[in-house]
């Protein structure tokens, strides 16, 4: 079978650790990114191999860090691992309203949520082109189609993430690669905390399921826009989010 | 992906709907395979995929825009097979025409088949699902109902009505478990783009990420992705499958 390779950035965290699960129950290697080393991460890629038969590699560097960044890239490569699949799934939350936000923070948010998406594709975009093959899915949210106070940070790098995933589909959609995004509403997990209940549950009750989703329901929208049963769709954002208005 | 569901496609007879049911019968649905008017062909067909896929597929003929015959088809599927997890909206006719030169007779039938139909379907088929508290409606649009081209206000009106319907129908059947979501196919191999002028066709190419037509199996993929439970958390969406065309804009 042509096994693909897959690179999930924020593959320890709450959605990307699942995404990573997905594509390895798929049989795609796996290249697993996170900010720190633990021994967490080894026992998690070490249960992928046992359970999926496929291998597993190891890039450990924060998204901000363009030499950290490049160097780990370089070194998986020399180990001639191939990367097809792109997930740009790590990201931050935060900002506040923006008379009360330093422009410090806001520029932070930025870096990780926007710029380390941008610099990763670019890094790896290059094989693909080489190759005639490659899909890109970056992780946006739906508070980057839906404007709420407080989110000159947050929700203004995912508005970005989807507008730029649209110009990148444009540039690069002649070499056969697609870029596609994934809007989550409100999932399982710890990001979602960082919402306070109450506003959670007013947002929740403007939807067709008023619930929170799994992070498997994520995964699963990921995976499809991954694969070559999505051959035809590029430049697309998928709200995955139970039917938020 | 869809073992143990029954669906029910409209326009089953070619193009997007008869892939549709190809793929659906490569993931062991039971299907009800719908069309117009009875034909031959069509039942050898569906019953060559029924075998080879190891499924049950039967055809069932009615006028989508006829309500007495949708009526009683819709209780005949609804009392054969319990439940009914799927609907796929697919019937729909094409009418391309300059505004000026569009009957209003031409627009009310782009209305009729492709929107009216859809929501009147739903309607009949919903209330099966509502009893199982559970389902997905999938209803045909097209890029034309997103971004306008000229000639298309009887057929991009009627596709804009049903992207907008399929968001109303999702917040209203959610709290039933009833997923309704859409899918906007743009430039597909299929009879519909026949008669399209060449220039058309270099146009429509030159402005494709992706550089080609697209082929009815991979809209198929997206209803099939829609139709399953790997979509369980989508709903009031609508799936563009053209290539990268019309992505343009934020």
């Amino acid at each position: 079978m042509d096994r693909r390779t897959v690179l999930v950035t924020g593959s320890n965290g709450g959605i990307g650790r699942t995404i990573t699960e997905k594509f390895a129950e798929n049989g795609y290697h796996i290249v697993a990114h996170s900010r720190r080393n633990t021994e967490e991460i080894d026992g998690f890629l070490t249960n992928l191999q046992k359970k999926y038969g496929i291998n597993t590699y190891k890039v450990i560097f924060d998204v901000t860090d363009s030499c950290a960044m490049k160097s780990e890239i370089k070194r998986i490569r020399k180990e001639k691992v191939e990367i097809d699949t792109l997930v740009n799934c790590a990201g931050v939350a935060g900002g506040n309203l923006l008379a009360i936000t330093p422009m410090k923070e806001i520029r932070q948010i930025f870096d990780v949520n926007l710029f380390a998406y941008m610099e990763l594709a670019q890094l790896l975009i290059k094989p693909m082109i080489r190759k005639k093959r490659g899909s890109i899915v970056n992780i946006a949210s739906f508070e980057g189609i839906n404007l709420y106070p407080g989110n000159s940070a947050y929700g203004v790098s995912k508005a970005a993430v989807i507008a730029w995933t649209k110009v990148l589909a444009k540039e690069v959609g002649d070499f056969g690669i697609r870029v596609n995004a994934v809007a989550p509403g409100f999932v399982d997990t710890e990001m979602a905390r960082h919402t306070g209940e109450q506003e959670r549950n007013r947002m929740l009750e403007n939807s067709a399921f008023k619930r929170l989703a799994e992070p498997g329901e994520i995964a699963d929208a990921v995976y499809f826009l991954a694969s070559d049963n999505a051959s035809f769709i590029t430049g697309e954002v998928m709200r995955v989010d139970g039917g938020m208005i | 992906m869809l073992t143990g569901k029954t669906a029910i496609i409209t326009g089953a007879n070619r193009g997007i709907g008869l892939e549709t049911v190809e793929v659906f019968a490569e993931h062991k649905a039971v299907i009800w395979a719908c069309a117009r008017t009875q034909s031959d062909a069509f039942e050898d067909k569906i019953a060559e995929i029924a075998k080879r896929n190891a499924t049950i597929i039967s055809p069932v003929y009615f006028d989508v825009t006829d309500k007495a015959a949708v009526k009683s088809a819709v209780n005949m599927m609804g009392k054969n097979t319990k439940p009914i997890d799927i609907l796929v909206n697919n019937a729909g006719i094409d009418a391309q025409a300059l505004f000026r030169m569009t009957s209003l007779e031409t627009v009310q039938e782009s209305l009729n088949v492709n929107f009216l139909s859809q929501v009147y379907l739903a309607q009949q088929v919903s209330r099966y699902m509502i009893k199982a508290k559970r389902g997905s409606i999938i209803n045909m649009a097209s890029v034309s109902g997103i971004v306008n081209s000229q000639g298309d206000i009887a057929y991009g009106s009627s596709k804009a009505a049903s992207i907008f319907s399929t968001k109303t129908m999702a917040l209203e059947l959610g709290s039933y478990g009833i997923r309704v979501n859409s899918v906007s196919p743009g430039f597909i191999a299929t009879d519909m783009w026949k008669d399209r002028k060449a220039e058309v066709y270099d146009k429509v190419l030159s402005e494709t990420p992706l550089g080609r037509q697209g082929i009815p199996r991979e809209v198929a993929n997206a209803i099939l992705f829609l139709a399953s439970d790997m979509s369980s958390y989508i709903t009031g969406q609508n799936i563009v499958v053209d290539g990268g065309r019309m992505s343009g804009r934020v």
